[in-house]
């Protein structure tokens, strides 16, 4: 065994983030620890760095080989050269002022490497002309690459990858994913996207509120998975395939405080009965796996409605729209000419990867940008000459919901005040604000309790905060919703809940909804019509189960590809 | 887990509460000052160079005045101009920067480009001539000094003013067609205003000690007892020679010294607070 932890506890100031596990990760095997956010993943994987902040204590032992890595304070000769590890993000984890040999070389000389730096740049597959770059001259991916490149300088027995592809493009996120496997290091990669890794994997370990929930060969997990979480997580991600169907589990992760008795899972586990509550299940061996699950059945999760396209009056109808970015010293052509109509109650994807002009189509609808040439026209009325009052009447008739469910709502408002935010700024009597703002909260999904008005953005969690960002657009009754990425930054058990909301709101009120996504299954999964943009043009446009079903552009195909694990 | 505790704000810290338990302990000394007869600090009511002693606890300078009335009295001088200073030039700032934040660009480039040249020049020296040619009355040093003192906090507030707007909160508003004055009062007030505070104690602690340095190369008022007129006739005495600094420049130094450190104490624990980018360093 390479790393076999044992009984390994990490807890913060008295709270448990990580409650006893044990795993092997044995020599060239890649393991995959999912989860969703807050459930120990990162935790555990800082502690086998030593990256843990001061107030953490760990018990337990990890041992890489011979080395004691839980509790260690000296990393020396560790650290780079033993265990190494792939950042997050590895747009902030390269220097922007050194080259990219430079960086290779001062990694080489500080873990005493052998190799050259050219030859690391060959194991990531990048060209060694790419030694006398700078980190903003690549791509994601290619920085992705290079920070892999980095971590295998020290030839380290043990490579840790922490969310290797988040920011990604999702064929990038592919490639980077099979350049891991296929490096024969032994490696534990952190993730979210539990049906991303499968098929690069060997083993996967579910994590779940610090506790393993199941630990399985890759290859089996996806028709012989036995616990209910995991079956959970595999049916939140959306594939491009309309038979398939994309649930969610209710409810959200526990805090660390407020950790429930017995499996911590049965809260929102739809086979949780009253031995769940009292007694929390094992760790046991179940064939070639171990489970940790009182029950053997397969549970049923809430499931998104797919909708049977009604055709309403158009409410939206953008015609050969074009915008230019101009800097200093270029233009860049965010639109080449992009026509789009949304009907009343019916939701829209706009399809793309980051710089395809989506969120800069989805401003100039709001109004927030004009644009170069092209007319844009919201319920019969031209949006694109307007200005000052007359522009905002009709942008109070759109609602918008920001990607950023953190940022997009301002911290020092309540949520009663939140939602009714809108109402004031369009001049609703007062009389009439609140029983609106219960109405927009309840059909959002939210308890209408006055304790939950009351509370402050910072008191509620990310899924919450993305259903009052829905409540505010609704409040002012508008005719169309723009959610932009909406459900990008939501941990996946939840984005199928708010799928589904907005798909309610839909067949309900009539509404217009232009979904922005860069998730091709998300968007085949919840959307009636789906458009595809691909640097400024429309690649592809048609209804959702026909494009999944026969793509008529290889980019589209490309996509598909990539969102069918 | 974090998100179960609401907003809470502690702004000063230990640090902080140091600065700010000095700074109330010199306003309670310049509020005294107030009490005091009009002519204290400047009537004649001992021997010139009288050492202390009773009634006289810091003796007397070369006119015979009473140095710990002047002293009393000069709190209350330094304080206020450096209130008046800083609650000026914030206001001035705010202006200025908020307008180059949000306005058009032409707008933006002009102002932006004059708080250029004005950091440029020498403030000390501009500071000097200025007061030397228009006259030293507290209305004309308190107008000098915002004059000079802006454009530091001005491009402060411009950057804030820019990363305000372009926050998600702020986004939302604007595309649900929300008046500026809506975007300004509701969201911009809540992200920028927090960054006065910083502004305004850091201004009052620049305007402590250029009033003081003016007056000790005797450009101020050498009449009104201000900390700086004190160590001017201190100077010009050469009371450094003698063994009366102990009583008569060490006073007033002492409580320059200890202004600017009380402000700077309770400027650096808010700035720590509220700067985002400190706020993430010092973790």
């Amino acid at each position: 065994m390479t790393l076999s932890l044992r009984d390994l506890t990490i807890s913060y100031g008295g709270l448990t983030a990580v409650d006893a596990i044990s795993l092997d990760v044995a020599e060239g095997e890649v393991v995959a620890l999912v989860g969703e956010s807050g459930c120990g993943k990162t935790s555990l994987a800082r502690a086998l760095l030593g990256l843990l902040p001061r107030t953490a204590s760990v018990t337990g032992s990890a041992c890489l080989g011979e080395d004691e890595l839980a509790g260690r304070t000296d990393w020396k000769d560790i650290r780079g050269r033993r265990v190494a590890i792939v950042p997050q993000g590895a747009m902030t984890g390269l220097s922007p002022v050194h080259r990219i040999g430079a960086q290779l070389t001062e990694m080489l000389t500080l873990h005493g490497g052998h190799a050259e730096p050219a030859e690391l740049l060959e194991r990531v597959g990048l060209p060694p002309a790419m030694l006398r770059c700078y980190a903003h001259e690549l791509s994601g991916g290619q920085r992705q690459r290079v920070a892999i490149a980095l971590a295998l300088a020290g030839e380290p027995r043990l490579l840790i990858a922490d969310e290797p592809t988040t920011g990604l493009d999702a064929i990038t996120q592919r490639q980077v994913l099979a350049l891991l496997a296929g490096l024969g290091t032994t490696m534990l990669i952190v993730s979210h996207d539990l049906a991303g890794l499968m098929p690069y994997a060997d083993r996967v370990a579910v994590m779940y509120a610090g506790r393993l929930a199941e630990v399985r060969p890759a290859g089996t997990l996806a028709a012989e998975h036995a616990h209910p979480y995991t079956a959970g997580l595999l049916t939140a991600t959306p594939v491009a395939d309309r038979k398939v169907p994309w649930g969610s589990i209710p409810g959200s992760a526990p805090a660390l405080d407020l950790l429930p008795e017995g499996c911590r899972f049965a809260p929102r586990c739809p086979l949780a009965t009253s031995l769940c509550a009292e007694e929390a299940p094992q760790l046991r061996s179940h064939g070639t796996a171990q489970v940790a699950c009182h029950h053997h059945d397969k549970p049923t999760f809430p499931v998104v409605p797919q909708g049977d396209h009604p055709l309403g009056a158009p409410v939206v109808r953008v015609a050969g729209v074009h915008h230019r970015y101009r800097t200093r010293s270029r233009t860049v052509e965010a639109l080449r000419g992009v026509d789009l109509d949304i009907h009343a109650g019916e939701i829209v994807a706009l399809v793309g990867e980051s710089g395809s002009g989506k969120s800069t189509l989805a401003r100039i609808i709001l109004g927030l940008l004009r644009p170069s040439s092209g007319r844009v026209e919201i319920a019969g009325e031209e949006l694109t000459t307007r200005r000052g009052r007359a522009l905002r009447r009709l942008q109070q008739r759109i609602g918008f919901v920001h990607q950023d469910p953190y940022d997009a709502l301002h911290p020092g408002m309540r949520v009663a005040s939140l939602v009714a935010e809108p109402l004031v700024t369009t001049g609703t009597p007062r009389e009439h604000r609140a029983a609106r703002m219960r109405d927009a909260v309840s059909a959002a999904g939210l308890p209408v309790t006055d304790e939950f008005l009351q509370r402050f953005p910072g008191q509620l969690s990310g899924g919450q905060r993305q259903r009052v960002s829905i409540a505010r657009a609704l409040a002012a009754d508008p005719i169309l919703l723009i959610a932009d990425e909406a459900t990008s930054m939501l941990d996946v058990s939840t984005r199928a809940g708010i799928a589904t909301t907005l798909r309610t709101l839909a067949v309900e009120r009539g509404l217009a909804v232009l979904f922005v996504t860069h998730d091709l299954g998300e968007a085949v999964q919840s959307c009636d019509r789906i458009v595809v943009l691909r640097s400024g043009t429309v690649v592809e446009h048609g209804l959702s189960a026909d494009l999944a079903s026969a793509p008529s552009h290889p980019y589209t195909a490309q996509l598909l590809e990539a969102a069918q694990t | 887990m974090m998100f179960l505790r609401a907003p809470r704000r502690n702004l000063l810290g230990t640090q902080g509460l140091i600065g700010a338990g000095i700074l109330a302990a010199i306003v309670g000394v310049a509020l005294y000052g107030t009490l005091l007869p009009d002519d204290a600090g400047r009537a004649r009511v001992a021997q010139p160079y009288a050492p202390p002693g009773a009634g006289l606890p810091l003796g007397a300078d070369d006119l015979g005045r009473n140095l710990l009335d002047q002293l009393i009295v000069g709190a209350g001088a330094s304080l206020s101009l450096a209130f008046i200073v800083a609650a000026a030039t914030t206001v001035l700032a705010a202006l200025v920067g908020g307008a180059a934040g949000i306005g058009p660009r032409w707008l933006s480039a002009t102002l932006m480009r004059g708080t250029d040249v004005m950091l440029v020049l020498p403030e000390l020296i501009l500071y000097i001539l200025a007061a030397a040619f228009l006259g030293q009355s507290f209305g004309t040093r308190v107008t000098i000094l915002a004059l000079i003192l802006w454009p530091v906090p001005a491009r402060v507030l411009r950057a804030a003013v820019l990363t305000a707007w372009s926050r998600g909160h702020l986004e939302v508003a604007r595309a649900m067609g929300a008046p500026r004055w809506w975007l300004l009062l509701r969201h911009g007030s809540y992200l920028i205003g927090p960054l006065l505070i910083p502004v305004f104690v850091r201004t009052a602690m620049r305007a402590v000690i250029y009033d003081a340095t003016l007056s000790f190369l005797g450009l101020g008022d050498p009449t009104a007892p201000s900390w700086g007129t004190t160590l001017f006739w201190v100077q010009t005495n050469g009371v450094f020679l003698s063994e009366a600094w102990l009583w008569w420049a060490l006073p007033p130094g002492a409580a320059i010294t200890l202004t600017v450190l009380a402000l700077a104490l309770i400027g650096t624990a808010v700035e720590e607070r509220l700067n985002p980018a400190l706020r993430e360093a010092t973790r």
